[in-house]
């Protein structure tokens, strides 16, 4: 049941429907940069989805991996907006829970949500300092370039909010709030 | 034709991309002020967590420029280029979407009509009466000096209304180089990945097309990889740093453009490059 249900979520994202013209060709597999650090390519992603599996296509890095080149959306024979149904599967993973769990993106990306939201603007040392909490010893390693970064005049600590951050927010909520109605 | 600035928000923190940019707008006699209070356009981020979000955070920005009747907004970030775009084409697809971006934004008063255009600074400078002026900018032609063009992906990909170049063989960038006096190489990794915010999830994966784009500018005899987004040139001037070949300098199309206009390498903050370009530069 909760099988189906994912699915039938996925295919409601706008676009996502799209996985049912595609003909396992694979051109996006062989033209994606990241195929070959992903549990599947997109093409068996794609199959795994259309064949039920949705659980299984969420459990796997595939879609956090990708990185948004578009080669894949540029080049599919049946126009099919890869990228775009890439997108729909982290929200769809995100929202229900069902993702790989030594996946890191999902946090970074949250910390990144939270710094925009706070200040209207992303400031990356803010940034990486809530996504260090996830990931302690990457930062570790890091810590070593932001000093380096910081010396060349590249790293600017404080954020400086947008001057209308409270019309911002109820943007932001309003939003929020219709997208809960939906 | 009014255009508005959309800077992003790495602009700040890049290696002299906006010293150079007011630079050489100085020489150019050009200016964009800044879209008014504008805010993060949302990246990849968004759109992996809440579409909605991820629609009205540029929208509100392409609201605003429209407010102050701009006919264009130019960014100088690909990935800021096509998050405003893609959003753009999305809300001129899906009308439901619309409407609810545009009941988001009355609680500022503001109001999306998606009529201004979206593009990369890159375009400005190829503007038929702002490229007669770089052309006649040039008192230190950038002769003797071998470059490679690197696009990254999100400069013409995903392809949408406003993109003016080709997806996989994009060539504006070559055309402003060769005005300069540079000799451009062929070459091939011009769009390739460079593996954008997975650098930080993902670095290994990641080092790796940076290894494939440095070692194809090599290859082709490039003194020097020149860039148009601050994320691509953080990459690769990371990943070069950390890989053990001799790393190609990375320079921004702007700190060229100033080097060919006679400024200084003060002015165009050639010091808070990791990879010393002096070397390359000595070719001039
Ligand atoms: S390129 Fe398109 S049609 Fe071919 S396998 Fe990939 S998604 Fe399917
Ligand atoms: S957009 Fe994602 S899935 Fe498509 S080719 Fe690029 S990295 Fe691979």
């Amino acid at each position: 049941m909760e099988v189906k249900g994912l699915l039938k979520e996925l295919m409601e994202f706008p676009g996502g429907e799209q996985i049912l013209k595609c003909i396992q060709c694979g051109t996006c597999t062989g033209s994606c940069p990241m195929a070959y650090v992903m549990d599947y390519g997109p093409r068996r992603l794609f199959a795994l989805a259309k064949g039920g599996s949705i659980r299984k296509a969420l459990m796997a890095n595939t879609y956090w991996i990708c990185a948004s080149c578009y080669f894949c959306t540029v080049r599919c024979p049946r126009g099919i907006r890869i990228t775009d149904i890439m997108y729909a599967l982290k929200r769809l993973a995100v929202k229900n829970g069902i993702f790989p769990s030594g996946e890191k993106t999902p946090h970074l990306y949250l910390a990144f949500k939270d710094t925009v939201e706070r200040y209207g603007r992303l400031s990356e040392a803010k940034m990486m300092q809530k996504f260090a909490l996830k990931d302690p010893f990457g930062s570790v390693k890091k810590g070593a370039l932001g000093l380096k970064l910081l010396m060349k005049g590249r790293m600017e600590l404080k954020v400086e909010p947008l001057r209308n951050l409270e019309a911002f927010k109820r943007v932001i909520d309003k939003a929020k709030e219709l997208e809960r109605a939906s | 034709m009014k255009a508005l600035f959309y800077p992003g928000c790495t602009l700040k923190t890049s290696a002299g991309y906006e010293e150079s940019i007011n630079a050489v707008n100085r020489v150019l006699e050009v200016g964009w002020p800044e879209v008014d209070d504008w805010n993060c356009c949302g990246a990849t981020a968004y759109f992996s967590l809440d579409e909605l979000v991820s629609l009205v955070l540029p929208a509100r920005n392409i609201a605003k420029a429209d407010r102050a009747e701009a006919d264009w907004v130019v960014t100088p970030c690909n990935a800021c280029y096509a998050t405003l775009r893609k959003a753009k084409e999305i809300l001129a697809e899906e009308l439901d979407k619309r409407e609810k971006v545009k009941i988001a934004l009355s609680e500022e008063s503001l109001s999306y009509r998606g009529r201004v255009k979206i593009k990369h600074i890159l375009d400005y400078y190829l503007l038929p009466d702002v490229f007669e002026r770089v052309k006649s900018s040039v008192v230190k032609p950038l002769s003797g000096l071998s470059v490679a063009c690197y696009y990254g992906c999100q400069y013409t990909r995903p392809v949408t209304p406003d993109v003016d170049d080709s997806a996989e063989n994009p060539t504006k960038m070559d055309l402003l180089m060769k005005a300069l006096g540079a000799d451009v190489v062929d070459f091939t990794a011009k769009t390739y990945c460079c593996g954008a915010a997975q650098m930080v999830t993902h670095e290994e994966a990641c080092l790796r097309l940076v290894g494939r784009i440095a070692a194809d500018a090599r290859n082709k005899g490039a003194d020097v990889i020149v860039t148009l987004c601050p994320l691509c040139h953080f990459n690769l001037e990371l990943g070069e740093s950390k890989l053990d070949a001799e790393p190609v300098p990375v320079m921004f199309f702007t700190q060229l453009m100033g080097l060919a206009f006679g400024l200084s390498a003060k002015e165009l903050g050639l010091k808070k490059l990791l990879i010393p370009a002096d070397r390359a530069l000595a070719k001039i």
